[in-house]
């Protein structure tokens, strides 16, 4: 290791601390801890571990979850409500929304920029609830597939609140209608605001929006994108730019771009592609792509790529920032790559980079690490088999993971409902490991 | 290509009140705390997932859990008037969350003094073992965080896992501000040594040690 690296490392380390004590307010030394990835192992686990942690409440959901099924939402609200007798004979204020949801629908206004006048920013349209285009969703990775979403009137002196409040709403935008606020759908939403910008009531969608929740995701025919927290990004009816943050968007169709520090991103051919994105500020920026790919540089070069690519900034000394695209990554990169978007709860992309590792390097040294987790988020995501079969894999190839991978088997068997399977594997692994932290796992 | 025309100049007024997501979030809450059944089972809803992640974060028993997550519901129903629409309304229930769960801990741990030794086919952190596994260190997330001392634990995870400032875990923990950045500090630096422990000498399990 270097010297530059040895002293990044070691500010990223005194940073952290300031951080953790709320200490850190220069935003050069935030957006260095964002982004800075440590070259010495320990710090790098540190990292790891710390970025796990910051999303480790968000990995908790209600599949396959021993905690989450123990417990029964109906019966915890109903027992909450019970505890307040103000409630009990409460009359009925607000209108519902399950009755109406059109007549629920709020009306926020718009106030121009002069502040001349108002207009009426939405028109509900209830034939339009259920036609395609964006719909924001929550989560990635069985989350619920829920998320509001609540126009910030900019502007707006004075707002007129809504007919009817609305309650548990979410929001869906359309590519033809303008957006609205429906009701209809799971509770638990939450909110997407717009920083910035206007959303027109024409069949046009366009607008800033920043993310307030861990993750957000929009979806379309064209395209699926999530977002991490914190993630700006500017949408109109032709694609997408991430102006700062992190991102993961598969393309499903050409005909949607997407735009990073002015160079514009497209599938090339019918199979879509896939884009992970990481922005600080617009100057600093990070593209990985697999599957092919069009790019369209912001001087004007075109090229196209079949094969994992990477396009990365280079800060030159003047100040400005050019696309300098790189060799293609290796697998240690890749690994790398998996290991980031799964510690920050992106389950799915972490999982298809581990497949494709396994599937195009089974021979690589890291490839062992890759089937141990694509292993376990195929069992957190309800695949027992597709665990198994990774799990299997791992131990025929062997390695040091083979206690955590033996255990996992033995849950994915059970998962399956192979009971006679469980009580081999089980006694097999108490024989290998007695004095295993695991055994309580083990069927008696 | 894409009309990104639109320029952060030409659009951008500064606000003079409140989004309306948070005013809507005011009005269910008002509502809530008027005596508005539909309006209080909407919201207890909708702030039950976060809830119960602050209780299954800070406690490690799951009936101690559950309790204290209805627990923290009542508070918030309660509270629900004092919400000003400042902030998201999750991040206002969390904050109420975190320090009823604290306070029923503290009123847990009065009331019942262990007696027997922890019995770990009762701890539901285990379950959780798979949930959190790090690629990089042969440990899960959840070991590390039980090797800490309890106050740091609690300060690093209400700081990193639920989003909690320095001024609020000194809120919810009774204790100093001072000595909250001293806990985070410490907890850093036993991490720190924790990983690197694991790193340089290993750690596999009992059986292939022995």
């Amino acid at each position: 290791m270097n010297d530059a690296a040895d002293f990044q490392d070691v500010r990223w380390r005194r940073l952290i601390e300031l951080h953790a004590a709320g200490e850190l307010e220069n935003a050069r030394d935030l957006e260095f801890l964002r982004e800075h990835v440590p070259d010495d192992a320990d710090a790098l686990a540190e990292r790891e571990v710390l970025d796990a942690l910051e999303h480790w409440t968000e990995t908790w959901d209600d599949h396959g979850d021993a905690w989450a099924e123990a417990h029964d939402d109906e019966a915890t609200i109903e027992a909450v409500l019970a505890r307040l007798p103000s409630l009990a004979h409460a009359p009925k204020t607000a209108v519902s929304t399950q009755e109406d949801p059109v007549a629920a629908i709020p009306q926020p206004r718009l106030r121009s920029a002069d502040g001349s006048q108002t207009e009426d920013l939405i028109e509900p349209d209830e034939s339009q609830m259920r036609g395609r285009g964006w719909r924001f969703a929550l989560g990635l990775g069985g989350l619920a597939a829920a998320a509001s979403f609540v126009a910030v009137a900019l502007g707006v002196a004075s707002p007129v609140p809504p007919a009817v409040p609305v309650f548990g709403a979410q929001a869906r935008i359309w590519n033809d209608a303008p957006p609205i606020v429906s009701p209809d759908d799971a509770p638990g939403p939450t909110p997407m605001t717009i920083a910035s910008g206007e959303l027109a009531p024409s069949p046009t969608d366009r607008g800033m929006f920043r993310v307030e929740t861990p993750r957000a995701c929009l979806q379309s025919r064209d395209a699926l994108a999530c977002f991490s927290r914190d993630t700006t990004v500017r949408i109109d009816e032709h694609g997408l730019e991430i102006v700062s943050g992190e991102g993961e968007i598969e393309l499903h169709t050409q005909s949607y771009a997407i735009m990073v520090a002015g160079a514009m991103y497209t599938a090339l051919g019918e199979n879509g592609a896939h884009l992970a994105v990481h922005v600080v500020g617009g100057r600093r920026w990070d593209v990985r792509t697999r599957g092919a790919v069009t790019v369209l540089h912001a001087d004007g070069r075109r090229e196209t790529t079949q094969a994992n690519r990477r396009f990365a900034s280079k800060t030159n000394r003047k100040g400005g920032a050019s696309q300098q695209p790189s060799a293609p990554v290796s697998t240690a990169d890749r690994l790398a790559e998996a290991r980031r978007l799964r510690a920050r709860g992106l389950r799915k992309p972490a999982l298809a980079v581990y497949e494709e590792l396994v599937r195009q390097h089974p021979d690589d040294p890291h490839t062992g690490a890759a089937l141990i987790a694509a292993a376990e988020l195929h069992a957190q995501l309800g695949r027992p088999r597709k665990a198994l079969r990774h799990y299997d894999a791992y131990l025929a190839r062997g390695g040091a993971l083979e206690e955590e991978a033996s255990l996992g088997r033995i849950e994915a068997l059970r998962a399956l409902g192979r009971e006679e399977a469980v009580q081999v594997a089980s006694r097999a692994f108490r024989r290998t490991y007695p004095s295993s932290r695991y055994k309580d796992r083990l069927v008696p | 290509m894409p009309a990104f025309s639109a320029t952060l100049a030409d659009v951008l007024v500064p606000e003079s009140d409140p989004p309306v997501a948070y005013a809507q979030d005011c009005a269910l809450a008002q509502a809530a705390s008027e005596g508005d059944r539909r309006a209080a089972e909407t919201l207890t809803r909708r702030i039950l997932p976060s809830v119960r992640r602050v209780a299954r974060a800070l406690l490690t028993n799951p009936t101690d859990a559950e309790d204290a997550t209805q627990l923290a519901l009542l508070e918030v129903l309660r509270a629900a008037q004092s919400y000003r629409g400042v902030g998201p309304l999750e991040a206002w229930a969390r904050r109420i969350a975190s320090r009823t769960v604290l306070r029923h801990a503290r009123r847990a741990r009065a009331s019942k003094p262990e007696t027997a030794p922890h019995d770990e086919n009762l701890d539901p952190r285990r379950t959780m073992l798979r949930t959190t596994v790090l690629d990089s260190l042969p440990r899960p997330l959840e070991d590390y965080l039980e090797e800490l001392p309890e106050v740091q634990r609690l300060a690093l995870v209400l700081r990193h896992a639920l989003g909690h400032t320095v001024p609020e875990i000194a809120d919810v923990t009774n204790a100093p501000v001072p000595t909250v950045k001293s806990r985070l500090k410490k907890a850093h630096q036993e991490l720190r040594r924790l990983i690197r422990r694991d790193l340089n000498i290993g750690v596999r399990s009992e059986a292939k040690s022995s």
